[in-house]
């Protein structure tokens, strides 16, 4: 499903006078359908900068990242058209990390609904989803018309959550995606990750805590400082 | 997949140029103005493809030749040099540079293809004329003939606008700043447009006004699914609005790249120092 080789990041910023700054070195991993790969490091390791990468958000200094798409064939996201990658970010790759992207004035139910709205869902039977998704996530149907804007940090992780997974992407990279949740949301999130990766969805992810991260993971790759290294546990 | 606007190497020079700055302008080390001859490079080899539904953004600070490139693209300067297409299916000249083209010929390609919200609207709009009879003159230029359609299509733009139907005859010079944005953006809507081009259509709004016309141009792009280009020195309107965008300086393109890559992993200096001034 995807193929990283040899990818690495270093950030030159010219208005400190071309300071280079190290992202991550050399990586290098492979995801297959439906499998769940663990980013593990202290912070500041580049386990981030790595989703990044993937998803197109950083340019990668070196390296591939080969995506085996449904419609584009096998595309290397670290060179491929900008058009290519908007079209399997639209259609394939999922990218949700701690902080929900607010949209201004649209509805809780609307920012969950709203991926599959663009892949042709008709919008009554998308925003029923919406509101089932956010149900479950134990957010209350009163504040499913209100603006997320004005929602505590838990309440917005949760909609981020459900935004990433009510489409059903075919690669979801997450980042942190519980950080502020209790133990009880965690839980439930965990469990509607879990679900996805048995219809088949790949994922790379990053928690904060190592008992979320081995409840779901089949494989850990251990990013050390700077990161040469990397072991497959 | 062919773009629906395809822009090659467009340029266009203010001013007769000499030795040292033909064919293209100064180099961009030396800005945009010849130190010789003071020819002003408007807008310096820029090239762009827009697909159908896609939203181009274009950032710079003023002066960098945001406004000059829409302009060209909508045939009101003559531009020295390029080659601009449009493929739409509608013609069977589509492989000829429309640049080349008589301005009649233009005329009849902005006429059907494009609509353009300028930040003035001024520019956009008869302000002494009332608001249906405004965008009754753009659908007569796009072909439009029977009166009574031309009426009933007016007045469906202007709802969606969000302008009372019952002021539809009632000149723009009446309205707030607000809502004379909206009647322009229903009068660039009126042709059905395949490409809308909206130059810092929301400078100079206040705040809530601000958000109701992008809220607008939002909604109204994800039904029509309309391409456009928008113009903005606020990196606000182009996060939310824009998949794609290029960073301007001194006429020419910088940087581009996707949006959020442009935000988050600026790679040219101009880029880094305009992501680092958002407040």
């Amino acid at each position: 499903m995807l193929e990283v080789k040899n990818l690495s990041k270093t950030f030159t910023i010219h208005i400190l006078g071309g300071k280079v700054i190290e992202g991550f070195g050399s990586i290098s991993l492979r995801v297959a359908p439906g499998e769940f790969l663990g980013l593990a490091g202290r912070s500041g390791s580049g386990k981030s900068s790595v989703l990044k990468c993937v998803y197109g958000t950083y340019l990668p200094t070196t390296g591939e990242v080969w995506f085996a798409s449904e419609s584009h064939g096998r595309v290397n996201l670290a060179r491929g058209p900008e058009q290519t990658i908007l079209q399997i970010r639209n259609r394939e790759m999922g990218y949700v990390s701690q902080f929900l992207r607010i949209i201004p004035r649209v509805a809780a139910v609307d920012v969950v609904a709203e991926p599959l709205l663009r892949l042709g869902t008709d919008p009554d039977t998308a925003r029923g989803r919406g509101a089932a998704l956010l149900e479950r996530l134990m957010i209350p149907a009163k504040l499913h018309d209100a603006y997320p804007a004005t929602f505590s940090g838990g309440e917005q992780q949760r909609i981020n959550i459900a935004r990433a997974v009510i489409w059903e992407p075919r690669l979801l990279l997450l980042d942190e995606p519980t950080a502020s949740l209790d133990r009880g949301s965690q839980e439930i999130v965990i469990g509607l990750l879990k679900e996805l990766k048995q219809k088949g969805t790949s994922m790379i992810g990053i928690f904060h805590d190592r008992a979320s991260m081995e409840a779901i993971a089949d494989n850990v790759l251990e990013m050390a400082n700077g990161s040469k290294g990397h072991g497959l546990s | 997949m062919k773009p629906l606007l395809e822009v090659r190497g467009l340029t266009k020079l203010f001013g007769d140029g000499c030795e040292h700055c033909l064919p293209g302008g100064v180099p961009l080390e030396e800005g945009n103005r010849c130190s010789r001859c003071g020819t002003v490079v408007g807008c310096g080899d820029v090239s762009l493809e827009i697909h159908p539904g896609e939203v181009l953004g274009v950032v710079g600070e003023s002066g960098s030749g945001k406004s000059t490139l829409v302009r060209l693209i909508h045939f009101e300067h003559e531009a020295t040099a390029g080659e601009i297409y449009i493929h739409n299916g509608q013609d069977a000249s589509e492989r000829q540079n429309l640049l080349r083209q008589s301005s009649f010929r233009q005329r009849q390609v902005r006429s059907r293809s494009m609509g353009i919200v300028y930040q003035n609207p001024y520019l956009g709009l008869r302000m002494q004329v009332s608001s249906g009879g405004n965008i009754a003159e753009k659908l007569l230029a796009a072909g439009w003939r029977n009166v009574s359609e031309i009426r009933k299509r007016a007045s469906y733009l202007l709802e969606r606008t969000e302008i009372p139907v019952e002021r539809m005859d009632e000149p723009p010079a009446n309205f707030s700043g607000g809502m004379q944005q909206r009647v322009q953006i229903a009068k660039a809507l009126s042709n059905n447009p395949q490409v809308l081009l909206l130059d810092e259509v929301t400078t100079g709004l206040d705040l809530s006004v601000q958000a109701r016309v992008l809220d607008l141009i939002r909604n109204l792009q994800r039904e029509l699914e309309i391409a456009m280009i928008v113009v903005s020195h606020d990196l606000g309107v182009i996060r939310l609005l824009c998949q794609r965008t290029l960073v301007m300086r001194y006429g020419r393109i910088v940087e581009s790249g996707l949006t959020d890559q442009l935000f988050e992993d600026p790679q040219h200096e101009y880029t880094q120092l305009l992501v680092s001034s958002q407040l």
